[in-house]
């Protein structure tokens, strides 16, 4: 067997290389093109033609380069591919079987490839082929090889590990139907759940099958405990997987809370030490694996490991907050924990506080009614802790919920009458809770509650008097812990409350509190529904469609198709379950003994010839159409080599990237340039000469002013931006529909922004004066009216707008007879003859009727485009000028009307 | 700018070629043509017409006739003795220079071995020298196209009257001048690269002659148009979207002499026998040769 042969997938089409030597003779006679070249007494010599159009010889080289083309062309087309050494070749139809579980998911896509390369061999050869994914629901039919291939790919990793026997029927009935198939499991290596158990059945159904094993070895995080200083997270890894990681932990918003290394030394577990404080610890809610990409990476925390939610109570209400115990209660437990407080006047405190959940219950000295006891005797059941302090009503009255027997009265030390010192505490011993806290030197207790002697009081014991009492005894009581402390939680017993030992005591006894289970909260019906679940690649999404409320009692087992691991139960208190949660570690599967053709997922695969084929052919007719410009004398002129430069540019340039936002770059370039602007009122006439007479007044504004105005442009109220503009032609024409009550406000608004829209109702020649609006006046009538203008008032000879740039007498147009009108002026002071008048700002409409487009649209030699009255030459240049004008009012304002006091400002001065 | 056709729209006079013109025609005195044939014109020129009439010189006193407008009369003259005198002046005519420039498609040509197309040329040409006959006080107009002008901005004005004419016809004009009026003796100058054939160029100035007109005609050529310097295979065309494949161009070289050479005499032959003159001018040649050579065609009388 040779090490590599070639396979053609349609070995007919080679025939057509036998046409290259046609191809060789059609080549060599096609010439490359004459130069052109442009010569104007062509006439005389017409009639001399002559038949010398033999053509050169096309070159050797090009001839070879484009049979070569060809014949790439040819031999990619017939679909070749490359077979190594070692890929068998087998006849019947294909069996593929594929583990789809989140072991298989860090190199699912190297599976995928494997699985796919052997059905296009499938293809090659005509093959039919059936594909099952073992954590799928057994069900097999033969398929042509794209079929399979398309279900191949809608293939993905489940994030659970299901036995595999319940496809051995299926694969069995299928090997019935279709003796001599070749089948191929692509396993993940591992035992799972049962995988001895199907390799033998497998190997008993279908002898001498193909085992694709090997790929890269899964790791795993099987648990994690908030311990006091970190989290504790353990890892555990496959035979032969890297030594070392590190994983990351996210809270519920998916912002990245901190990292933690492991390493592995020799055996499969590891174990990660998150170190965080505290308070961040608590909002951990997501462990995953650095590069793992898989559900078993992940691991979902709940509130099992979260915060613990602390309720007080308390009897004193005193007004002095130094005197409450309360108050010291809260300050030391505030940073640690949920704090819920019992609120004034209430008539069930306890009952409401744990109905809220509390997984801590804080009691400060306090009788317990009956009703009461009984509430707190379930929390303990089910988990809670409940902390209780002494206090004078303990002392007289002791109840018996309580971790000993407390003997009446108490002791005081170190008072008026006594002989006895106050007592400090003594050293804690190994096994109390509060082991590896240092008692201050200075904390000392004058008053406490005593305990009755009795066996097992050592064991209750957490914390002693330097003289042996008990301070702080407990016991557990169902799976709760009830402790007492053996003094008042205020200063007036004991100086403990003000030291720093006393919080910490308390944060060592939340640590250690455990979480009060739903049944403790009597809420529900022991049913989680599925909030959020895992896929088989370890992303977090919606709950798979298959998902199902999971039984509270199920939290913990392995998960399994119904119940994919995720968030289950409320929203605000979920419960995660974890995909690999006290997994045992990877064993391997174990075919010893059975008929398997074990091979490795990385050998080597067929490989299709026919883009790179394709490829090479592409940059030949490159190199063919830079050849034929090189001898079409092309070449010599200058565009020729930034055009080959541009062509190899496009081939070998990455496509562009794409804007966000498509084609959204539009709208703020009326921004970049300052432009004016006109209505599109929807008439193309109109339009048309609001364009050209505003195109005319910029190139004017441009040529004679500083101001360089931009393109003209068409804009509608209705949906463009109107702020970029300073000003607004509005041709009005009465034909058009009123605009609606939105567009009326944003004209309002771009009034009062300090926008001038010119109005021109274009029927000056219509006008009568002192007689009836025409159409276009009461159009605009109608309009301005939901506008709010100010007065308005023909504009007087001085006024700022006709002093602005030129000294005019009005604004004239294609007609020169309509009025202007614009924002009444305050009436001028008796006897003051001003030049220039101007109110306050710009008058934010002006309205005229020359039809002031039609006189400023000029042809490209800035002749008038459309005739006018009398003299043509000069209207349209007195019109110009008056759309200077009103452009530099815009611009400016009332400036030139200031400037006509400077000589009266400067006569002051000098004065 | 590329060698080969230009767009149309550039044979129109603008202000570059205005300057061009001004600066080429400020180079040369006055153009004052021959006043032997000056036109029996009523207009008043430089041209003494040794008569009375309309003039700046003084020609003759003679006797006032009774019934004259007494405005007429001399009273410096009339106050040395008893008789009424009327000062007459001499009858001072303006000569007449019809100019032409050939703006078709062909003339707007160049070649990299010129500075200018050939249109461009043409149009400088005749508008300096329309400048320079001015300053010499004779009357200029572009044949069938204007009326004579002698204003000192009649080269403004030849323009405008050029740019409208070119927005009328959509800057299509004829290859030769159209039918015009023209008065005898009056002098016409045509510029242009008379490709034509030459019967049409001979019937056009068979035409001006027969209306008694005399002048000059200027064959402006590129210097392709003249050496040929191409070789290898290549394809001609020209504006007309005629097109000559030609395996081999520089076999065609000889033959285009020959024909140029040809064409050229028939076309020299022609204008002899029409009472004009016929000078070449290549366009990579400075501009002041031909208006050199055009302004001793005009003031020459044909020699």
């Amino acid at each position: 067997m040779s090490l590599l042969s070639l396979a053609f997938s349609s070995p007919w089409l080679l025939v057509a290389l036998a046409g290259l030597p046609a191809l060789y003779f059609l080549l060599r006679v096609t010439p490359p093109p004459p130069r052109q070249v442009a010569f104007p007494p062509l006439r005389l010599i017409l009639g001399e033609r002559r038949d010398d159009s033999t053509p050169a010889r096309t070159p050797w080289w090009l001839l070879l380069l484009r049979m070569a083309l060809a014949a790439l062309i040819v031999l990619a087309m017939a679909g070749p591919t490359l077979i190594p050494a070692g890929v068998a070749r087998a006849k019947g139809p294909l069996l593929l079987l594929i583990d789809n579980v989140w072991t298989a998911a860090p190199d699912w896509p190297n599976r995928q490839a494997a699985a796919a390369s052997l059905l296009e061999g499938a293809a090659r050869e005509n093959r039919p082929a059936a594909v099952l994914g073992l954590a799928e629901k057994p069900f097999l039919a033969m398929e042509d090889p794209g079929a399979a291939l398309a279900r191949l790919r809608a293939l993905a990793p489940r994030p659970y590990l299901p036995p595999r026997a319940p496809a051995l029927p299926a694969i069995g009935a299928f090997l019935r139907d279709h003796a001599g198939a070749e089948v191929v499991w692509v396993g993940d290596g591992f035992e799972d759940e049962d995988g001895r158990g199907f390799a033998q059945g497998l190997a008993a159904l279908a002898p001498g099958a193909a085992l694709l094993t090997g790929g890269r070895p899964p790791r795993a995080l099987t648990g994690a405990r908030n311990a006091s200083e970190a989290l504790d997270i353990d890892v555990v890894r496959a035979a032969g997987g890297a030594s070392e990681g590190s994983l990351r932990a996210f809270d519920a918003h998916g912002a990245v809370l901190g990292d933690a290394a492991f390493r592995f030394d020799a055996g499969a577990r590891a174990t990660a030490k998150l170190t965080l404080p505290l308070q961040m610890r608590n909002d951990v809610a997501r462990l995953v694996l650095s590069g793992e990409n898989s559900a078993g990476g992940v691991f979902l925390l709940d509130s099992g490991a979260r915060r613990r939610r602390v309720g007080l109570v308390g009897s004193a209400k005193a007004d002095q907050p130094l005197l409450s115990p309360l108050y010291y209660l809260r300050k030391a437990l505030a940073p640690y924990a949920d704090l819920r407080e019992e609120k004034p006047g209430e008539a069930d405190p306890l009952g409401r506080l744990i109905g809220e959940g509390a997984d801590v219950l804080v009691l400060s000295d306090m009788a317990l009614a009956p009703d009461v006891r009984e509430k707190l005797v379930k929390f303990l059941e089910a988990g809670g802790t409940l902390v209780r302090f002494a206090g004078p009503r303990l002392a007289s009255a002791p109840d018996d919920l309580l971790p000993v027997t407390l003997r009446k009265g108490g002791r005081t030390l170190g008072g008026a009458l006594s002989w006895e010192r106050p007592k400090t505490l003594a050293p804690f011993d190994k096994d109390s809770p509060f082991s590896g806290l240092t008692p201050p030197a200075d904390a000392s207790v004058s008053r406490q509650i005593l305990a009755e002697p009795e066996p097992g009081l050592p064991q209750k014991t957490w914390a002693r008097l330097a003289d042996g009492t008990p301070l702080v005894t407990a016991q557990p009581r169902g799976a709760g812990t009830l402790i007492l402390f053996h003094i008042a939680a205020d200063a007036s017993w004991s100086n403990l409350p003000l030291s720093g030992l006393f919080v910490d005591m308390l944060k060592k006894i939340l640590d250690r509190a455990g979480v009060v289970g739903p049944a403790a909260n009597a809420q529900g019906d022991g049913l989680l529904p599925a909030l959020q679940t895992l896929d088989g690649f370890g992303t977090l999404g919606a709950p798979a469609a298959e998902a199902r409320a999971l039984p509270a009692k199920a939290i913990g087992e392995p998960p399994d198709a119904e119940h994919p691991p995720g968030y289950y139960g409320a929203a605000e208190a979920p419960r995660a379950l974890n995909a690999y949660a006290g997994g045992q570690g990877f064993a391997p599967l174990d075919v010893s003994g059975l008929d398997f053709h074990v091979q490795s997922l990385s050998a080597p695969r067929a490989v299709d010839l026919r883009g790179p084929l394709l490829l090479f052919a592409a940059l030949l007719a490159l190199a063919d159409a830079v050849a034929a410009l090189w001898l079409g004398g092309v070449w010599r002129r200058r565009a020729a080599p930034i055009a080959a430069a541009l062509a190899l540019l496009v081939v070998l340039a990455p496509p562009p990237a794409r804007a966000e936002k498509p084609g959204g770059d539009e709208w703020f370039q009326p921004a970049l340039t300052t432009s004016l602007a006109y209505v599109r009122t929807g008439e193309s006439h109109a339009d048309r000469i609001s364009a050209q007479g505003l195109a005319s007044l910029s190139q004017t504004l441009s040529q004679r002013t500083s101001f360089n105005p931009g393109e003209p442009r068409g804009v509608d109220p209705a949906t463009d931006e109107l702020a970029f503009y300073p000003m607004i032609y509005w041709p009005v024409s009465p034909e058009a529909s009123q605009p609606s009550a939105q567009v009326a406000q944003k004209i309002a608004a771009y009034m009062k922004q300090g926008g001038l829209v010119l109005f021109d109702t274009r029927d000056a020649s219509e006008q009568i004066g002192g007689g009836e609006a025409t159409p276009a006046q009461e159009w605009l009538n109608l309009f301005l009216k939901k506008l709010d203008p100010p007065p308005l008032a023909p504009a007087p000879k001085n006024h700022v707008v006709f002093r602005t740039f030129y000294l005019l007498d009005g604004l004239v147009g294609r007609e020169d007879s309509g009025p202007t009108y614009i924002e009444a002026l305050p009436p001028a002071p008796e006897g003051e003859k001003a030049p220039a008048r101007a109110g306050d700002g710009v008058s934010p409409l002006i309205i005229a009727s020359n039809d002031l487009a039609a006189g400023w649209a000029s042809d490209q030699w800035g002749e008038a485009l459309y005739p006018s009255g009398s003299d043509s030459i000069r209207q349209h240049e007195l019109a110009l000028r008056g759309g200077v004008n009103v452009v530099m009012y815009t611009l400016t304002g009332n400036y030139k009307a200031d400037q006509v006091h400077v000589p009266e400002l400067l006569e002051r001065l000098g004065q | 700018m590329a060698a080969g056709f230009q767009p149309r729209e550039q044979i129109r006079p603008d202000a570059v070629k205005k300057h061009a013109a001004v600066d080429l025609a400020r180079r040369l005195p006055g153009l004052t043509l021959s006043a032997r044939h000056a036109a029996a014109s009523i207009a008043a020129g430089l041209h003494g017409r040794r008569r009375a009439g309309m003039g700046e010189n003084f020609w003759q006193f003679r006797p006032f006739i009774s019934g004259e407008a007494a405005q007429n009369v001399d009273w410096r003259r009339s106050g040395r003795d008893d008789r009424l005198y009327v000062r007459e002046r001499e009858w001072e005519a303006a000569q007449v220079l019809w100019l032409w420039a050939d703006l078709s498609p062909s003339m707007n040509f160049r070649s990299q071995l010129a500075a200018d197309s050939k249109a461009d040329r043409a149009l400088v040409l005749a508008l300096a020298l329309a400048d320079a006959c001015v300053r010499g006080g004779e009357r200029v107009g572009w044949l069938g196209v204007t009326p004579l002008f002698s204003s000192a901005d009649v080269i403004e004005r030849l323009a405008m009257a050029l740019a409208g004419e070119a927005r009328r016809n959509g800057d299509d004009f004829a290859d030769l001048p159209q039918a015009a009026r023209v008065r005898p003796r009056e002098k016409v100058a045509l510029i242009g690269d008379f490709l034509a054939a030459p019967e049409e160029f001979d019937a056009t100035l068979a035409r001006l002659s027969a209306q008694g007109a005399q002048g000059c005609a200027l064959m402006v050529f590129d210097p392709v148009e003249q050496s040929f310097p191409f070789s290898g295979q290549t394809e001609f065309f020209d504006e007309a979207g005629e097109r000559l494949r030609a395996g081999r161009a520089e076999d065609y070289s000889e033959v285009f002499a020959r024909k140029l050479a040809a064409h050229r005499a028939a076309l020299a032959a022609s204008a002899r026998a029409r009472g004009f003159t016929f000078a070449l001018h290549a366009t990579d040649r400075p501009a002041t040769e031909a208006l050199l050579r055009l302004r001793q065609g005009l003031v020459g009388e044909g020699r």
